[in-house]
């Protein structure tokens, strides 16, 4: 009998509020439909590893035990890796490659929010990098950043980098408008994208950005060589069954496991903290600094060029994708519904994703 | 000011130079690249 009760005695209220809040994540994912693939796994994780006695978690449990393999080891974000560098398509970016220079603006939420984290007193250089990290709005890379300078904050770290990964609708128009003159908003930018790309640029690109990445920072081979190996793939033309197989089965499968794991992180005495909240706020303002960083900086270039950039394209810089290039187009239509930026911004979009990965190798190395 | 932000601003400088600094070279090398392979259609013109 008291073994029957053991569950019920050991239960505490903090446990109950973190299986509040893998419900919460539950109903945004179902209800809401904000990164279903990513908040249901992690709220569902949530709820497994707060049970009180739970068998999941602890030397013998199954979310111990994916823990360990995959995230310790960091295998998890380097298989999402391979799969995310199959499903792009860089001949937008290609067609454009002005377009970088926005991928490499939009970072600027990375290192703000590390510069707010450790102005605080509370974090580490460390901690506050992997805080940093949220901002590149690219979760596996946060989670690779975060695993390796401060496992502890993994669980709130994650959770805020994928919860404002599905914001960005919410968070960026705000920032963008208070940015931009309704005038700037309505600028025409010339079509590019029915330029073609040579078949041998499409398969060279990941290669010689790998090795030039990884010349600049050896610590970033592991991030920029498998999303670009996964890329290869897809271009390669030859691996046909494979790329399907990277874009769908290896996509999904560790989505999966990979959510369920992060959930299992969240550990009610490590969440419930003042710091998580503190992460909460700081990678809120990392999305907001980064969309700032991007319409900026066009704006700046604006200052030199005779036929002008929309501004709000810099804002598509950030890693978000599509997101944040189908945001940028809509604000365009709210102000002309004849104007058509969505091409451009998802060269920024794309430029964005590639900004963000050597972004986190880059802090690798600095802070590592 | 504390150490930990001092080094932060340092990284925050470093940190988005060389960001930039990269995808500048990474720039060159696509429009070195398209110089080199055009597409395919205007390499037979």
């Amino acid at each position: 009998m008291d073994k029957l009760l053991e569950g019920l005695q050991n239960f505490t209220w903090q446990q109950g509020v973190m299986i509040i809040v893998g419900l919460v994540l539950i109903y945004l994912a179902i209800k809401k439909e904000y990164e279903p693939m990513l908040l249901l796994p992690i709220g569902f994780g949530a709820i497994l590893t707060n049970i009180p006695l739970s068998s999941a978690v602890g030397e013998n449990g199954f979310l111990t035990i994916l823990y360990n393999a995959g995230i310790r080891t960091e295998l998890f974000p380097i298989l999402i890796f391979i799969a995310v560098g199959a499903m792009i398509d860089f001949s937008p970016l290609l067609k454009q490659p002005v377009m970088l220079f926005f991928g490499a603006a939009a970072q600027l939420g990375i290192f703000m929010a590390m510069l707010l984290a450790a102005s605080t007193g509370v974090f580490s250089l460390k901690e506050a990098a992997s805080i940093g990290i949220i901002g590149a709005a690219d979760g596996p890379t946060s989670i690779y950043v975060a695993n390796l300078f401060a496992p502890d904050l993994l669980g709130p770290i994650s959770v805020a980098a994928y919860s404002y990964m599905a914001l960005v609708p919410i968070i960026q128009p705000p920032v963008i408008r208070a940015l931009t003159t309704k005038k700037e908003r309505m600028i025409r930018m010339d079509a590019d994208y029915d330029a073609k790309v040579s078949k041998k640029v499409l398969i060279l690109f990941p290669i010689v950005v790998t090795v030039v990445a990884g010349i600049i920072a050896p610590i970033s081979v592991g991030l920029v060589g498998a999303l670009m190996f996964g890329n290869l793939i897809r271009e390669s033309g030859v691996m046909d069954r494979l790329s399907k197989s990277a874009q769908n089965e290896l996509a999904n499968l560790t989505t999966l496991l990979l959510g369920i794991t992060i959930g299992s992180t969240m550990v009610a005495e490590k969440f419930l903290a003042p710091t998580t909240l503190l992460i909460l706020g700081i990678g809120l303002l990392a999305f907001v600094f980064d969309t700032a960083g991007g319409v900026l900086f066009a704006k700046l270039i604006n200052l030199f060029l005779k036929k002008k950039i929309n501004p709000m394209i810099g804002a598509a810089g950030i890693s978000a994708f599509p997101m944040s290039a189908r945001v940028v187009q809509k604000l365009a239509l709210e102000e002309d519904p004849s104007n058509f930026i969505l091409m451009q911004a998802i060269g920024a979009n794309v430029a964005g994703q590639i900004g963000s990965i050597i972004a986190g190798g880059i802090l690798l190395a600095l802070v590592g | 000011m504390n150490q930990v932000t001092v080094e932060a601003l340092k990284v925050l400088g470093v940190g988005m130079g060389t960001v930039f600094t990269v995808l500048v070279l990474f720039y060159l090398i696509v429009k070195a690249l398209q110089m080199i392979f055009p597409p395919e259609d205007q390499a037979q013109n």
